[in-house]
């Protein structure tokens, strides 16, 4: 299955049933997909290896996601995707400046997600 | 009549609150958590281009059962007015259970939650039977090994274990080697969507719920520093519980 075109997925969110239901749902999309489960082990998996896009939560207890969006945003450049259940227009805006790509309110459809982040992977 | 203790978590529940903004906000962000992840196993589910195995399609429904369960509780918690108010949980019926028994239950539960994360159990099997709720001692253990997992490095053990005390009372205590609680937040955390300006992340309603739920049995919850770091939250359910409300456990 594993193929040198493959792209790669990052998901972070502390939540563990998002995190399976992320990781299963696109690797039968075929995607590899690496899942994080705080700001520390996502920042530690994108110093090791690269990564196509990044599917991002807000809401995490130490580092939340617009912290890591900042960090990634020096040093990265990726797409970045944000996964939340915050649905203010504050919440996005303060995502969208800090160089979010797009922003998904949860509760969501995997094939919403899905045609969101295909074309951004060049699908 | 009424089993009536010192909660230390009862102190701070008269103190300071949120505004009603901003706990609706919590609130509802609290309840789109367990809804985004029912409507995402539903969709997968629902998948048309892809035809799961029924090992997998099981997982997905179990899932969805759970976090319908998880949603169903958190609205009770949201009804009940925070920790304060008695009515906040009613116990079902009231089955012995040996700890062993529950702790185990409650580990099975919280596999997702917990994946590869080392737990050391140290409950003896020969622990006498106690009358609890059963699904509800084990929504407080699974909400404690929770906060556990999410506010402690992931390379660190979890430790339950159980223990008859003074009295005869049931002690369970859950403890991790994270960042801990300041001691001025260890009774306020039980308020709902209560957040530390100590750095501490919100803990939501997972330990208003636990606190309801033990009272309920007429027990208390703590939570205790640890020398070298971390928390340990106690919980102690009485030999002879009075839920006081129940009607199903009137003393002859």
């Amino acid at each position: 299955m594993t193929t040198v075109t493959q792209k790669r997925i990052l998901v972070v969110d502390d939540e563990a049933p998002m995190r399976k239901l992320l990781s299963i749902n696109l690797e039968t999309c075929g995607y590899h997909v690496h899942a994080a489960r705080d700001g520390f082990e996502a920042l530690q998996l994108l110093n090791e290896q690269p990564f196509d896009l990044v599917l991002l939560d807000i809401s995490m207890p130490g580092l939340d996601g617009l912290q890591i969006l900042e960090i990634v945003r020096t040093s990265f450049d990726i797409p970045i995707v944000i996964v939340s259940a915050r649905s203010n227009e504050s919440d996005k805006l303060a995502a969208f400046s800090r160089g979010a790509d797009d922003y998904l309110v949860k509760p969501f459809g995997v094939d919403d997600l899905v045609a969101r982040i295909a074309p951004r992977l060049g699908n | 009549m009424a089993f009536e203790l010192a909660f230390p978590a009862d102190r701070a529940l008269a103190a300071e609150s949120a505004s009603p903004e901003v706990v609706l906000a919590a609130a509802a962000h609290e309840l789109r958590l367990p809804l985004s992840h029912i409507k995402g196993f539903v969709s997968s589910l629902r998948r048309t281009d892809i035809t799961w195995d029924t090992k997998t399609t099981g997982e997905f429904l179990q899932e969805i059962e759970l976090e319908a369960d998880r949603l169903g509780e958190l609205i009770n918690a949201l009804l009940s007015k925070g920790a304060g108010d008695r009515r906040g949980y009613v116990t079902r019926e009231l089955r012995p259970t040996t700890p062993a028994h529950l702790v185990q239950s409650a580990l099975r539960r919280a596999h997702l939650i917990l994946q590869d994360r080392r737990v050391e159990v140290d409950v003896p099997q020969w622990l006498p039977p106690f009358r609890m709720d059963r699904d509800g001692m084990e929504r407080v253990l699974t909400n404690l090994l929770e906060n556990a997992v999410k506010y402690s490095p992931g390379d660190t053990p979890i430790e339950v274990s159980a223990q008859v005390v003074d009295g005869g009372d049931l002690e369970i205590v859950v403890a991790d080697r994270g960042v801990g609680v300041a001691p001025v937040d260890r009774a306020r955390v039980f308020q709902p969507f209560y957040r530390s300006e100590t750095r501490m992340p919100g803990h939501g309603l997972g330990l208003t719920i636990a606190l309801s739920i033990v009272r309920a049995h007429g027990g208390q919850i703590q939570l205790i520093g640890r020398r070298g770091g971390g928390t340990r939250v106690s919980v102690r359910i009485p030999k002879n519980i009075h839920t006081g409300s129940a009607a199903t456990d009137r003393s002859p």
